[in-house]
């Protein structure tokens, strides 16, 4: 640090209050050290206040952390690795293209990897979905499937058609065309009653089927 | 601050999200596909393998309305016998042997053979006894299973028959003596026959009682 010794300012005391005076040339100051900081310096400084700038601006220098871009960076990294890995195999370079570090794995080829991920995925995909595609166009017939079993509900013997001989039975000969005819009607009215009886109960009364005693139930 | 993405990365996200856009196109035209396969494989299989039906030899409704067609036209044939119009009568009857009934149904062949039992008679009451004979043979010649109305169908057999060889001897001549002999015999075997029948269907029913 330098100061002029022209300056007939007299220098404070540690204790004292700053003035008026103080305040605003600090303010000033100040407000010069934003502008330089912005990179809006003035053309034109006062020595003093140059000094006093180059101090500012290597304390600042010395405060922050030095930001590098991301290629610097990036750069930056890979070299301290390859050493790193080129110390610990001992081998060759890894410039060499040929070289191969059992686990390690070059960083740009493994970014070379990590690029095709998603058009491996995509690749993949699409050719399931085409061979789904080109086997169901390609499926052949299915014969048809066999008939499938069944079930048949019970249904009791007088709710079914079946033959009218226990009903009837034996008929015996008529004596006369007239008697003939009058027992052929009775007949046929027998079976008609009997099956319509069987016919209600089954379309009316909710048709039973579990057969009782005696085949009704 | 939001830092804006360089170019580089900006043009590594769209390639990303169009590969992403064509997996899931894929992935979609694939399930698509193998839904539409399900779909059609469901289709031709059909119907549940559950489904219970009702046995076929249900009293139905085509059972009843033939019943009732063949009662009816018992009926309108003996209105015309008790006014004496034997062919009319004749004809109501001929009509039975017409009517559909559903197929499998045991009623119908019983129905029929008493029909053309009535039928016989008719036409034996009219003279007719050929006609006779041949209604008679027809349903003879037709039955599935030996039934009460079957044997009925020997007994009118035998009284056709029978009727055939009156007219026979009543000619008076030797060779149709010989012929009514022959017929006579014919009825008893129908007669015969009309018996066995009957013996055996009552001791198959005492049997299943």
């Amino acid at each position: 640090m330098t100061r002029d010794d022209d300056t007939p300012t007299p220098v404070p005391g540690p204790d004292d209050r700053a003035g008026a005076a103080e305040k605003a040339r600090a303010r000033a100051f100040g407000d010069l050290i934003d502008k330089v900081l912005a990179g809006r310096a003035p053309a034109a400084v006062p020595a003093e206040e140059r000094a006093l700038l180059e101090v500012a601006t290597v304390i600042r220098a010395a405060a922050r952390p030095v930001e590098l871009g991301a290629a610097r960076t990036r750069s930056v990294v890979e070299a301290a690795l390859a050493t790193a890995i080129e110390r610990k195999g001992g081998g060759p370079t890894l410039s060499d293209p040929a070289m191969t570090v059992p686990g390690v794995v070059p960083l740009d080829r493994a970014r070379r990897a990590r690029g095709l991920v998603p058009w491996i995925t995509a690749g993949v995909a699409t050719a399931v979905a085409a061979a789904a595609v080109a086997l169901l166009l390609a499926r052949p017939a299915s014969p048809p499937a066999p008939a499938a079993p069944v079930a048949t509900a019970p249904v009791a013997e007088h709710l079914r058609s079946r033959p009218a001989d226990p009903l009837i039975g034996v008929i015996a000969p008529a004596p006369s065309l007239e008697a003939a005819a009058g027992a052929t009607v009775v007949r046929i009215d027998t079976i008609y009653a009997d099956r319509l009886a069987g016919f209600r109960e089954r379309t009316l009364a909710g048709a039973a089927r579990s057969p009782g005693p005696g085949g009704r139930p | 601050m939001t830092p804006t993405p360089s170019p580089r990365r900006r043009r590594r996200r769209a390639i990303l999200r169009t590969a992403a856009l064509a997996a899931l196109a894929a992935v979609i035209m694939a399930a698509g596909a193998a839904g539409l396969a399900c779909s059609s494989d469901g289709d031709r299989r059909g119907g549940s393998v559950t489904r219970i039906t009702e046995p076929e030899d249900v009293i139905d409704e085509g059972l009843m309305i033939a019943l009732s067609q063949a009662k009816n036209f018992h009926h309108k044939a003996r209105v015309y016998m008790s006014d004496g119009q034997l062919a009319l009568a004749t004809t109501a009857v001929r009509q039975i042997l017409a009517i559909e009934f559903p197929a499998g149904a045991a009623e119908a062949e019983d129905v029929r053979l008493d029909a053309r039992a009535m039928l016989a008679k008719l036409l034996v009451a009219q003279g007719q006894l050929d006609a006779a004979m041949t209604v008679v043979d027809e349903g003879l010649t037709g039955a599935g299973r030996e039934s009460f109305f079957l044997a009925n169908l020997y007994t009118v057999k035998g009284e056709v028959l029978q009727a055939q060889a009156e007219v026979l001897a009543a000619t008076g001549q030797p060779v149709d003596g010989e012929r009514a002999r022959e017929v006579r015999r014919q009825a008893i075997l129908a007669f015969d026959r009309s018996i066995a029948i009957n013996e055996a269907l009552q001791r198959r029913l005492l049997e299943e009682r």
